[in-house]
């Protein structure tokens, strides 16, 4: 009895002593790992420049990586242009990427593609004042693990490069690639295929999507750090808005909300504001079929059209003269207009 | 299920909490529901051949296992009363019996093996020739290749030649079987085990242990920077080189020649490293397939060193039966006469080499390159052979002591540049770009690189090469230093908290730093044979 006792003592302490050990270990390795992530985290911090090379930026997410052509910028403004944009960027992360940009090159004049989905992205990129949450957190520590890099002679063609491929981010672990979550739902995927102009599936992108435009309160606020800080540099800013398929306008509601506080924003500060979603007759220049990759994102003829308007803009506006294209005024107005009325 | 993806670090951590919280006498049952579940995520149809393998092999086992214990209780039994005659007829049949089993199970596995990697090559060789003939082509046919074919038709056929020759026992359990041939941490790349060193271990009990733990994790996170950051990032400079050789200067090509044979050692002893890690935690010890391969003086002993158990399935299942084979030795002592002893030795040896080599090139894949490329390896281990005298005599006339340090490095350098150079041939788009890529060497000799940017054109960030750098210039420390004394053992001895700091830091880098290998999405090299 008593050699049986001291047994089972000895193996309890043993098993004890071993557990206990390893979650130690366990509960170190994880508080290391996300210690040094969080003191490596420099999402933007990498941006190398010649130097006073560039005279134009274009500062975005990937609806300017893939809808500003640098090359038709370059050749109708006369300005040296390059495209600073990173895949899935909210506005803390252009405000990071530009900051590390002004700290080694001072362009003439920015511009802020002022992507409806910024307003409404979880933080991918994140400023201290969210660290505060635990989201923000692990969120940051997210985006640790996915390195964005540019490359100091590809300016032009500067994208996010998301090098690590066997890791991906965290999300699509537990909820599977866009594609996987379309496929879920029984729908063939069409965030990265071609648009769809079936009402049916349309409808289905939205369900999936289950999410109309809710803002980030968080967002104007780095709109007008963006603001202060080209009036620090004394660079000249722009802010527009890339068309999106016209498909995702009718899709989600809340773009005249959207509208409403980027052009309240515009008037506060005194920054000229564009919405080529609401451009006069946007078919005729950027329809849906030809001019894009996808539900949100320009193709390469869509891009060299759409930067060819830009280009005209900022001609116009260093000549003082006005610029020969019309705009809604609202989103509703532009609902009205035949092209949208086929998707109701 | 690609191993570098958080997916699976999430299937490895559930897989090991249930091993050791469920009662150990089902613990193989979990191991073999892992398995399945891993190899069903590559693709449930393909699951049908493994179970093809394992079901034919586990029956032609059992039925030889069964003939052959009948046959000895038969001749036992009747030793003293059947005459010598009658006794050597019933063990005759007998061994013919199991032989034709043996065969047809052979040819069953082999032979869908080769349905699904060579039958495209061989139809390529026959157009070539009905082509030439004149009429017309048989069309390619379109197979997913299934997972980890190669190394789990050679690991089931070298236990049914096992217990074909006795040297194992038959499996009973068909699941305990099946267990064997998809265990996945050795399905995808290997190793290619023993069924007598491994079976025992899958079927055993294994209670937690904090040693086995530590070390697992250890070696599983050095086998992760190993493939993400050196594998992965030598890869990507190699490649760059590899897609527009002809712009740059010989020193460049010769450069990125030697990063990609540290690719593909990273590459693949990362993977090992990974899998022998978490084996470890779970208590299993899967046979090594690597020992310093790249401080061999020779192309036998790198051979010997580099991917040890398919050398050694090799040696026991093909070398020895064809080096043995009455054929082989006939022509030696065919020869032994005129030519002499050493010819009498050499010559049955010689045949089985050929033989190995221009399998062992086919095994890696069905195409020319691989072929040559076997035959090439195989050129220099028969001439390692033969000329084994003269090399004596050189030394010997200029006074080479064979143990001087001098005379090693140059050896090992010397061999480490070989293996360097064979291993490009089929890698770059086939043979004639891996020969092209030899030339470059020397044609480009006349292109002087005068910038670091000019030496290392494929170098597109410092902060990247600086990383590879220092993990490379570790990695030869711990070989160096492995050789006398085991590295992790003194690891173990530094203090848990700094050890788990360096831990937690390698993961950090191999997360941040690891680079994507262009044109794989981050898959290992090998998984491709």
């Amino acid at each position: 009895m008593h050699s049986s006792d001291s047994n089972t003592t000895e193996k309890k302490g043993v098993f004890s002593r071993t557990w206990v050990r390893v979650a130690a270990a366990v509960i170190l390795f994880v508080v290391f790992v996300l210690a040094i992530a969080a003191i490596v985290f420099r999402p933007y911090g990498r941006i190398y420049s010649a130097g006073n090379q560039f005279d134009l930026v274009v500062l975005g997410a990937s609806e300017s990586m893939w809808g500003a052509d640098s090359e038709v910028l370059t050749r109708d403004t006369g300005m040296n242009t390059c495209i600073l944009a990173s895949e899935r960027c909210d506005y803390a992360g252009k405000y990071e990427m530009l900051k590390a940009f002004l700290a080694k090159d001072v362009p003439d004049l920015v511009i802020l593609d002022a992507s409806n989905t910024s307003l409404v992205r979880d933080n991918d990129t994140l400023k201290e004042v969210y660290l505060t949450k635990v989201n923000g957190l692990f969120a940051k520590i997210g985006t640790t693990f996915r390195r964005f890099s540019f490359w100091e002679d590809e300016y032009d063609t500067a994208f996010a490069e998301v090098l690590n491929s066997g890791v991906k981010s965290w999300g699509t672990v537990f909820d599977g690639t866009y594609e996987e979550i379309f496929r879920r739902h029984g729908y063939e995927p069409q965030y990265y295929s071609t648009l769809t102009e079936d009402p049916k599936d349309i409808a289905a992108i939205r369900d999936i999507w289950e999410t109309d435009l809710d803002f980030d309160d968080a967002a104007p606020e780095m709109i007008r750090e963006i603001i202060r800080l080209c009036k620090e540099y004394g660079v000249d800013l722009m802010i527009i808005t890339f068309p999106v398929s016209a498909q995702s306008n009718w899709t989600f509601s809340g773009w005249d909300k959207f509208h409403g506080v980027m052009t309240g924003l515009a008037e506060e500060t005194d920054v000229p504001y564009y919405d080529f979603n609401l451009l006069e007759n946007r078919s005729d220049y950027y329809p849906d079929a030809t001019c894009f990759r996808d539900f949100e994102h320009l193709n390469a003829d869509g891009a060299a059209v759409f930067s060819a308007m830009v280009a005209e803009l900022v001609n116009c506006r260093k000549a003082g003269t006005p610029y020969p294209y019309r705009f809604y005024d609202s989103y509703e107005e532009a609902k009205e207009h035949s092209y949208y009325a086929q998707f109701q | 299920m690609n191993l570098t993806t958080f997916r699976f670090f999430a299937f490895a951590i559930l897989f090991i909490i249930v091993y050791f919280v469920v009662p150990k006498k089902v613990q193989w049952i979990v191991l073999l529901a892992a398995s399945m579940a891993f190899y069903a995520l590559a693709g449930v149809k393909n699951s049908f051949f493994i179970l093809i393998t394992s079901a034919s092999t586990y029956a032609a086992a059992r039925w030889i296992d069964h003939l052959t214990v009948s046959c000895n209780s038969f001749l036992k039994e009747n030793k003293n009363t059947l005459p010598r005659e009658e006794r050597k007829a019933y063990k005759a049949r007998s061994v013919n019996q199991r032989k034709a089993i043996l065969i047809v199970t052979l040819c069953i596995n082999f032979g869908i093996l080769c349905v699904f990697k060579y039958a495209n090559f061989i139809i390529q060789q026959v157009n070539h020739i009905l082509r030439a003939a004149g009429s017309g082509e048989i069309g390619f046919l379109y197979l997913l290749v299934p997972l980890g074919i190669s190394f789990y038709t050679f690991t089931s056929m070298g236990y049914l030649l096992d217990v074909y020759w006795e040297k194992a026992p038959a499996q009973t359990n068909y699941l305990k079987m099946l267990l064997f041939v998809s265990f996945f941490p050795q399905i995808t790349q290997g190793p290619i085990s023993d069924y007598r060193q491994l079976s025992g271990q899958l079927y055993a009990e294994h209670p937690f242990d904090y040693k086995n733990f530590s070390w697992g994790v250890q070696r599983f996170l050095w086998g992760l920077v190993k493939k993400l950051v050196i594998a992965s990032i030598s890869g990507k400079y190699s490649q760059a080189l590899f897609a527009s050789y002809p712009e740059y200067s010989g020193i460049s090509t010769f450069i990125a020649i030697l990063f990609y044979a540290l690719q593909i050692y990273a590459d693949f002893s990362g993977y090992m490293d990974m899998m022998c890690g978490l084996c470890q935690i779970l208590g299993i010890e899967l046979a090594e397939n690597f020992e310093r391969p790249y401080f061999s003086k020779s192309i036998s002993e790198y051979w010997r060193r580099w991917h040890i158990t398919l050398g050694a399935w090799f040696k026991n299942y093909i070398y020895y039966p064809v080096g043995f084979s009455r054929f082989a030795t006939s022509i030696g002592k065919k020869g032994q006469k005129a030519l002499g002893d050493k010819f009498a030795k050499d010559m049955p040896a010689t045949i089985a080499l050929i033989v190995v080599w221009f399998t062992t090139g086919l095994w890696h894949g069905a195409n020319w390159g691989y072929i040559i490329w076997g035959l090439v390896n195989g050129m220099f281990v028969i001439a390692t052979l033969w000329l084994e005298p003269v090399y004596a005599r050189m030394r010997q006339f200029f006074h080479i002591r064979e143990t001087s340090g001098g005379w090693r490095a140059f050896q090992v350098l010397r061999t480490f540049v070989l293996i360097s150079f064979i291993k490009i041939l089929p890698e770059v788009g086939g043979l004639r770009a891996g020969l092209n890529l030899w030339a470059q060497v020397v044609r480009g000799a006349s292109i002087i690189p005068h910038t670091f940017a000019e030496l290392l054109p494929f170098v597109d960030d410092y902060l990247n090469f600086a990383v590879i750098l220092i993990f490379t210039v570790i990695l030869f420390i711990f070989s160096l230093i492995e050789r006398r004394k085991p590295v992790r053992e003194a690891f173990n001895k530094w203090p848990m908290i700094l050890r788990v700091f360096i831990l937690a830091l390698f993961f950090v880098i191999a997360i941040l730093f690891g680079a994507r290998a262009d044109g794989l999405n981050g898959a290992f090299l090998y998984a491709q044979f």
